[in-house]
């Protein structure tokens, strides 16, 4: 063994990241993607979860909250391509909940397409997308455009539902929904995705709420 | 809808095309963090532990978008170009990661909590060269220890090396050569300390 590899092998493996700080930094790179490009000058990046928070504080301030709700079916994993094919949408007195039940391998533009116009037809202005998954080969265009706010989630056995209120949807922002596949590589907690990535949104009422006060499965992760 | 195909599985698109796509497509750029962040992370803690590569790790993907445009694409495998960024976004952090290989030092392990009886062992024998390998770090001119780092924990060849860091490969070569020599003494010395140690103890 030379000292290359007694150097690698001797200094041991490095700790992992913890999920939080994976969904975080995604997020932000997310987040990053989904802003108009502006001057080339160095921007301070948002590292951690104090800045994600930070940042989420600043933009809901200005009124221009920009998050993304993300989810990880239960049993996805690498090589899953993540589609919504069963979903209801169902208008209630102030309020949309939206129920994704199941992901599947095929994409379907039409699911997609059904989603949207249901949504809208409903009063939320709604996008939905997906994201490059590495095992796909196919890279497709983004989502996130617009604002975003959201909404209470809870987890159901078979997928995710969301309650949706309209009316506290301000002008200009709308809903993203963007499933995040988990890459072939990444923490082994992966399917706490879910839990993590909606406590990092900013709520309509512009209070962030730490990933910590979250745990599923449970109802109503997000407060209005 | 904007579906971009790509030919072939993901393995087979190379970061180069990755990226150039990225350039119509920001949304493609998260192949890159996806293949990728966990080992830039890895690397990160390696030399600044886990706090701080949670941040620097995040903020060299930041970046690395940032400049996507910059990326020669005629560059298949998109790691020295992220590993400079990381490498760059590190030496800001010299002081704590100079704290960090000196406390190792004196410390040796870590932290070594959880697994079974035997997993513990072989992690406390792997590491019982933790001590002296940090010590020898922390002596190492930082510009050489870059070099030796890429090539140890990175797994880049010195001409990555020397890409990542914006310098000749000879340069690198002269580098890693020397960090290499310090690092060789140091482990002579841990081992004639460690052999004079058990002729004490029998």
């Amino acid at each position: 063994m030379n000292d290359l590899q007694i150097l690698r092998e001797g200094w041991g493996q490095p700790e992992r990241p913890s999920s939080e700080a994976w969904a975080a930094a995604r997020v932000a790179l997310l987040q990053r993607q989904a802003a108009p490009a502006g001057p080339t000058g160095r921007r301070r990046a948002v590292g951690g979860r104090a800045g994600w928070l930070a940042s989420g504080l600043a933009l809901a301030a200005a009124a221009t909250a920009a998050c993304v709700l993300a989810l990880t079916p239960p049993g996805s994993g690498p090589g899953h391509q993540g589609v919504l094919t069963a979903f209801t949408v169902t208008r209630h007195a102030g309020t949309v909940d939206v129920t994704l039940r199941e992901l599947s391998r095929t994409w379907s533009a039409a699911d997609r397409a059904a989603l949207l116009a249901k949504l809208r037809a409903d009063g939320v202005p709604a996008i939905a997308g997906y994201r490059w998954h590495p095992a796909s080969g196919k890279c497709y265009a983004s989502p996130l455009v617009g604002q975003v706010i959201v909404v209470t989630a809870r987890r159901l056995l078979d997928g995710i539902a969301f309650e949706i209120r309209p009316a506290r949807i301000p002008p200009g922002v709308r809903v993203v929904f963007a499933v995040l596949s988990p890459p072939a590589e990444g923490p082994d907690h992966i399917h706490r995705w879910a839990a993590i990535i909606p406590g990092l949104l900013v709520t309509s009422s512009g209070r962030c709420l730490a990933p910590a006060t979250l745990s599923w499965p449970g109802p109503s992760v997000i407060q209005h | 809808m904007g579906a971009v195909n790509l030919a072939g599985p993901d393995v087979n698109v190379s970061d180069g095309a990755v990226i150039a796509e990225s350039w119509q497509e920001p949304e493609c750029f998260a192949a890159i963090f996806d293949r990728y962040y966990l080992r830039i992370h890895g690397y990160a803690a390696r030399r600044l532990g886990l706090s701080l590569a949670d941040d620097v790790a995040s903020e060299t993907f930041l970046i690395a978008f940032e400049r996507r445009h910059r990326y020669q694409t005629s560059r298949p495998d998109a790691q020295p170009w992220l590993y400079g960024i990381v490498s760059n976004l590190i030496s800001r952090h010299h002081r704590a990661e100079l704290r960090r290989y000196r406390a190792l030092a004196r410390s040796g392990v870590a932290e070594v909590a959880g697994g079974d009886a035997d997993e513990v062992v072989v992690r406390l024998d792997a590491q019982s060269l933790r001590a002296p390998l940090a010590a020898a770090l922390a002596t190492i001119a930082d510009r050489d220890r870059a070099v030796l780092l890429l090539v140890a924990w990175a797994e880049l060849t010195s001409e990555q090396a020397g890409e990542a860091l914006g310098i000749p490969a000879g340069t690198a070569r002269s580098r890693l050569h020397r960090a290499r020599r310090q690092l060789q003494a140091a482990l002579s010395q841990a081992e004639s300390s460690l052999d004079r140690k058990d002729e004490d103890h029998e």
